[in-house]
């Protein structure tokens, strides 16, 4: 492979460089991701890198910022060779990265999405707590001057995608970067916020900043760049000073030759109309009034910036989304609401991202192949291995594909093989329209080449194809028609042989100048009040019950000691829950704690009974827990077994340990000393209560006060997030299984200084209403969503409908009855909330 | 590149757990007189019919990515229904026990609904109903079991064998494996069955392929009550009585035996086959240890550390089976959408 290097044309180039990569590979699984690069970055320069999707460009720029590791290579940093283990590291050496903007936490605030990895302010004195103030105080002062001033409290799913990138970027100047890494920012800005964007990058670049500007618009590289990188298949092309260089230049050593021409063979039949749209529209308003006729044997472009609603169009006419209008198929109206109709109506959609949308990675070829047409594999429902194995072959034969087995795991194949798969499992089931989404994104040269051909081809057999593409020259070079959208709307419609790039590119730009100038509106406007709302609902649900009770049941229920009894009896549980909640925030779960509670409380009833003073045994239970519930997560994380598995598995082993320890007596009688410790109260309150309170304190002030707890949460939102800015999710989860594992071990001593005695089914079902007691306290079983106030108030709410049915004198078998449909309504409840906040999202400009 | 190697690592992993129940069976056989003799083995596993029935139609849920911890409760919540019928309205036995049957496929049906219409994560709305099938099923006995059934309903669960002599086979046992072989062959063979394994690997695919998910995952969690339902005749029949307060933990039994068998707790691939490998090597264990008198403590240490190893291991053959694919999420983390 020929290399162009040459040196940077700037007139600082003596400089040493701000960092350098030399001879840097990376393979995942075999494949190279990045074989042999080197980069050399000055200061004061903006260095552009461009490639295709799968070039190397994003692992190249997670090697610069510590996220992943080189097989081989060396980093040199401002002249001396060495590692970047981590992103804090990174951070420390003065690399900053802007991520894409999908990269955030959406459930945490704005500020802290900006200050999580190092920069959240501490209180003076005690450095483990946050000083809130002191840093809504520093967001608010980087975010001076950028469209999300004043926003630092917002959580950061309310705000729209251009203010995210912006308080990104004023995050990472604000720390003197030396190096900046900037992946895609613009993907989703309008014209001026990405104006302003590059305005700010070359005022960054006169004050010396070296920058790193990963990008797909040639244009906005060729308008800002002072050096080009060229990256394809992992390998660099160039590097090449950006003046005097043209898109083409730059297109042409992205695929590596210009784009053949296809043969267009010319379809035969008659052109008559397949799928008409008369103004149809998305609810949401990503794309409106679209009118568009596709005839038979016709390749209708369509063509348009990211975010000009092409996919979410044809998301809405294949039935993935709701879709308002008229849509007819061979002049009949069409009502499509699942994909599955679409497919038996004769409909085909090949989606863009192929590793997400389209292939099941570890499943064979063959099951990959047949999976929309498995109707036509066998007869009764069943699936004929021959028949499927015929079908493979076809396809491979026919589109060329290359492959060892129609038994390997498409997984193993290159993309462009991939894509020919896929697109064999559209061909199987004979459509009559394709609507094909960015079909040669990701794949080689020589495989796009033949992608084409088989589209130009398909045309010619008769089938009608809507192609969507942000490739021009793919566009103008196999189009029949274009269309061409922008902000939603079909805005020119273009004959590909009488037109030049110029004038769809024109056509494709956003122009209503609202948009720019007007307030951007938020994406979730309300998402904080939304759920908010949640522990409110909560505490309204408590107030509405205890109302009813207090009518119904005046005498029994309006009493200190009936509410004192509610409380107790949610004491135990309560605590539990909260350790739970902490462990589900992070993603996990575990169901062995009912069990753990019984062997806990064995071991430190006996330690009790047999004369350990009772401070520690209470020391010796919380260590126990502690331990416990470590082993929990590191058996987890160690042999890739998920926490659920591990906890059954762990529900057994320490029931077994209890009943060996206890040789399957009781641990009773428990000493008195030992009982006092949650026997009694302290002034009128009982002491188990105290204890709970006490917990709930301690879970406030982890989630909401602390570093760790937030960084818990930041995990259990998105771990991929998490990951880029140098958390360690593992270590976290081990935090939250190692806390939930002690107040385990709290949750036993008072079990057992509450009941006086620790039998051989004690704990058994605990583990269901510590969970049920977390989720109906709002703790998403997702993760990234869960308060510790949440948790005990839904323990409360389980023990007062406990209580007002014994009250009612409903007969307490029921009981369970209950408690399950409050789980289910509180979920329901929740859903319905989150998608009242989904519904209020706004469009992305 | 050839794709045997991912069929020998996935037919070594199975053959691996058939040598695993092989081995433990020969040495207790060698070590326990009990244990070798045939009436008391096949007697033995006779209790093991319920959790067999249920793990069936677990391990197409847990295929999916889903997880139904509802059965239990539910086959207390159908035999109670039955009883109740019988017993209390009167109505004749074979009509009473379609009802109970029926009471699950309505509790399998609710799971479905919340599931598949409410999007309720498959282990939040079946641990609510695992406390609302558990409640009605109390409820509805006031906490008493039901007894009483016609005598040759007890006899066929006690005393119903085909064949006989020291083969004599009990006739649940030969409805389980029946039910386990039509559980392998749909799930390898029928649309449905690759439908559910795809499900479970990529849910935006399948959708984006046209599988339809909603009536899919419904469908399964109704099967999942159906067959809680003929668990709770074949319960009935062995125990002569209804309990709502027994098959609690029945689920996780259940579970256990899918994960051993190696299905993926996180869908996309699932054996029936290695379910019932699973159950026999939980089978073995438990009799084997009690007949070479291993305390019942020590016993239940032992499952835990062996479903984890167990697991540990599945988890490595799998990943070694996919050791030459260019791992996809990872690549697709690399790579983003940039």
């Amino acid at each position: 492979m020929h290399e162009l290097v040459t040196d940077a044309a700037r007139p600082s180039a003596a400089l040493s460089p701000a960092l350098e990569l030399r001879a840097v590979s990376k393979s995942f699984g075999g494949v190279h991701a990045l074989r042999n690069v080197d980069l050399e970055l000055q200061p004061g320069s903006i260095h552009a890198l461009v490639g295709e999707n799968g070039a190397g460009k994003s692992t190249l720029v997670n090697i610069c910022t510590g996220v992943l590791q080189p097989d081989q290579g060396r980093l040199t940093i401002e002249g001396r060779e060495g590692a970047i283990p981590s992103p804090s590291d990174a951070a420390r050496l003065g690399i900053h990265v802007v991520h894409q903007e999908a990269e955030l936490f959406s459930q945490l605030s704005l500020a802290e999405n900006m200050l999580l990895a190092e920069g959240l302010e501490r209180r003076p004195g005690i450095p483990w707590l946050i000083d809130w103030n002191a840093t809504y105080a520093k967001a608010e002062n980087v975010l001076a001057g950028t469209g999300a001033a004043g926003r630092s409290r917002s959580l950061a799913g309310e705000l729209s995608i251009g203010h995210r990138v912006q308080a990104s970027l004023a995050a990472a100047v604000s720390s003197c970067p030396k190096v900046l890494f900037l992946d895609e920012p613009t993907a989703s800005l309008t014209h001026r916020e990405t104006a302003r964007l590059l305005d700010e990058l070359v005022r960054l670049r006169n004050e010396g900043v070296a920058i790193v500007y990963v990008s797909h618009r040639l244009e906005e590289v060729l308008a800002i760049a002072d050096v080009v990188t060229i990256l394809r298949d992992g390998v660099r092309v160039a590097t090449e000073p950006a003046p005097g260089l043209t898109q083409q230049d730059l297109v042409s050593r992205m695929v590596g030759r210009e784009l053949q021409t296809v043969d267009r063979a010319p379809y035969e039949g008659e052109p008559e109309t397949v799928l008409r749209l008369d103004r149809v529209g998305s609810p949401s308003g990503t794309f409106r009034d679209v009118s568009l006729e596709l005839r038979r044997g016709e390749i209708l472009g369509l063509y348009g910036l990211v975010g000009a609603g092409r996919t979410e169009l044809a998301r809405a006419i294949f039935g993935l989304d709701p879709i308002a209008g008229v849509v007819e198929l061979h002049g009949k109206p069409l009502s499509i609401e699942r994909p599955a109709q679409a497919v038996s109506a004769g409909l085909a959609f090949l989606p863009e991202d192929r590793l997400n949308e389209s292939i099941f990675p570890t499943h064979s070829c063959r099951s990959n192949l047949t999976v929309a047409s498995l109707r036509e594999m066998g007869p009764l429902g069943f699936v004929s291995n021959q028949r499927e194995v015929e079908a493979t072959r076809r396809t491979v034969h026919g589109l060329g594909v290359r492959l060892g087995s129609v038994e390997q795991p498409i997984s193993t194949l290159s993309g462009g093989n991939q894509q020919k798969l896929v697109f064999g499992r559209w061909l199987e089931t004979e459509p009559e329209v394709l609507i094909l989404d960015e079909p040669t994104r990701g794949v080689d040269v020589a495989a796009k080449a033949q992608i084409h051909q088989l589209v130009c081809d398909l045309a010619a057999r008769g089938k009608a194809i809507l192609l969507i593409s942000s490739e021009l020259p793919e566009v103008m070079a196999v189009s029949d028609r274009i269309l061409v959208m922008a902000e939603g709307k079909v805005t020119a419609e273009i004959d590909p042989s009488r037109s030049s790039e110029d004038e769809i590119v024109a056509a494709a730009l956003p122009r209503s100048p609202k948009r720019d100038d007007g307030p951007v509106p938020s994406a979730h406007p309300r998402l904080r009040a939304i759920l908010a709302f949640r522990e409110l609902g909560i505490g309204a649900a408590l107030v509405a019950i205890a109302l009813l009770m207090a009518i119904a049941r005046p005498a029994e229920f309006l009493s200190l000691k009936n509410g004192l009894d509610v409380l107790t009896s949610a004491s135990i549980v309560s605590v539990a829950a909260i350790g739970m909640t902490l462990v589900i925030i992070t993603g996990g779960i575990d169901i062995s704690v009912g069990r753990m509670l019984g062997l806990v409380g064995a071991a430190a009833g006996m330690a009790a009974i047999a004369g350990l003073h009772p401070a520690l045994c209470l020391m010796l239970a919380v260590a126990i827990g502690l331990a416990l519930g470590s082993a929990n997560s590191l058996l987890s994380t160690i042999g890739r077994i998920h926490p659920i598995v591990v906890t059954l598995a762990g529900m057994s082993v320490f029931q077994g340990l209890m009943l060996l320890l206890t040789k399957g007596y009781e641990v009773h009688p428990l000493p008195d000393g030992y009982r006092t410790l949650v026997d009694g109260r302290i002034l009128f309150l009982p002491k188990v209560l105290v204890w709970s309170l006490a917990v709930l304190a301690g879970g406030w002030v982890l989630l909401q006060q602390t570093i760790l707890g937030r960084r818990m949460l930041a995990v259990g939102d998105s771990e991929r997030a998490s990951v880029l800015i140098g958390l360690k999710p593992w270590r976290l989860r081990l935090a939250a299984f190692a806390i939930m594992g002690a107040l385990i071990g709290l949750a036993s001593v008072m079990w057992g200084g509450y009941y006086g005695k620790i039998q051989g089914n004690t704990g058994a079902g605990f583990e269901l209403q510590a969970i049920a007691a977390a989720v109906v306290g709002g703790c998403s079983i997702l993760g990234g969503r869960g308060t510790a106030l949440g948790a005990f108030l839904g323990a409360v709410l389980i023990a007062l409908i406990r209580n007002s049915l014994v009250l009612l004198k409903i007969n307490s078998y029921w009981q369970d009855l209950f408690v399950g449909l409050l789980i289910l309504a509180a979920v329901l409840v929740d859903l319905w909330l989150v998608r009242l906040a989904a519904s209020r999202c706004e469009v992305a400009p | 590149m050839r794709g045997g190697a991912v069929n020998f690592w996935r037919l070594s992993r199975q053959l691996g757990l058939l040598m695993v129940v092989l081995a433990m069976f020969l040495a207790f056989a060698a070590t326990s007189e009990p244990f070798r003799d045939s009436v008391n083995l096949l007697d033995r596993m006779r209790l093991w019919t319920e959790i067999g029935l249920i793990a069936i139609p677990m391990t197409w849920i847990i295929a999916t990515g889903g997880i139904d911890l509802s059965v239990g409760s539910l086959v207390a919540l159908s035999s109670m229904v039955a009883g109740v019928a019988y017993s209390q309205l009167r109505l004749p036995f074979p009509i009473a026990l379609a009802a109970g049957v029926l009471a699950g496929v309505a509790g399998g049906a609710a799971n479905g609904v919340a599931a598949s219409v409410g999007k309720v994560p498959p282990l939040v709305a079946t641990l609510a109903t695992l406390a609302i099938y558990r409640g009605i099923a109390m409820g509805l006995g006031q906490g008493q079991p039901i007894s009483g059934f016609p005598p040759p309903f007890g006899e066929w669960g006690n005393l119903a064998f085909v064949g006989s002599g020291p083969y004599a086979i009990p006739q649940q046992l030969l409805i389980l494996l029946a039910m386990v072989l039509l559980g392998e062959v749909l799930l390898q063979k029928s649309r449905c069955g690759r439908w559910t394994l795809l499900l479970g690997e990529n849910e935006v695919a399948a959708r984006f392929a046209g599988i339809p998910v909603a009536s899919l995952r419904f469908g399964l969690f109704v099967m999942s009550g159906l067959v809680s339902g003929l668990a709770a005749v074949t319960y009935m029949a062995r125990s002569a009585t209804a309990h709502p307060a027994a098959n609690a933990g029945l689920e996780l039994q259940a579970i256990a035996c899918v994960v051993i068998g190696g299905t993926r707790i996180t869908g996309g691939s699932g054996s029936v086959l290695g379910t019932f490998l699973g159950l026999l090597f939980l089978a073995c264990l438990d009799f084997g240890l009690e007949m070479n008198g291993v305390l019942q403590q020590t016993q239940t240490i032992l499952v835990g550390v062996l479903v984890v190893v167990i697991a540990v291991f599945n988890e490595w053959f799998a990943r070694m089976s996919e050791r030459r694919t260019p791992a996809a999420p990872l690549s697709s983390r690399t790579e983003g959408a940039g």
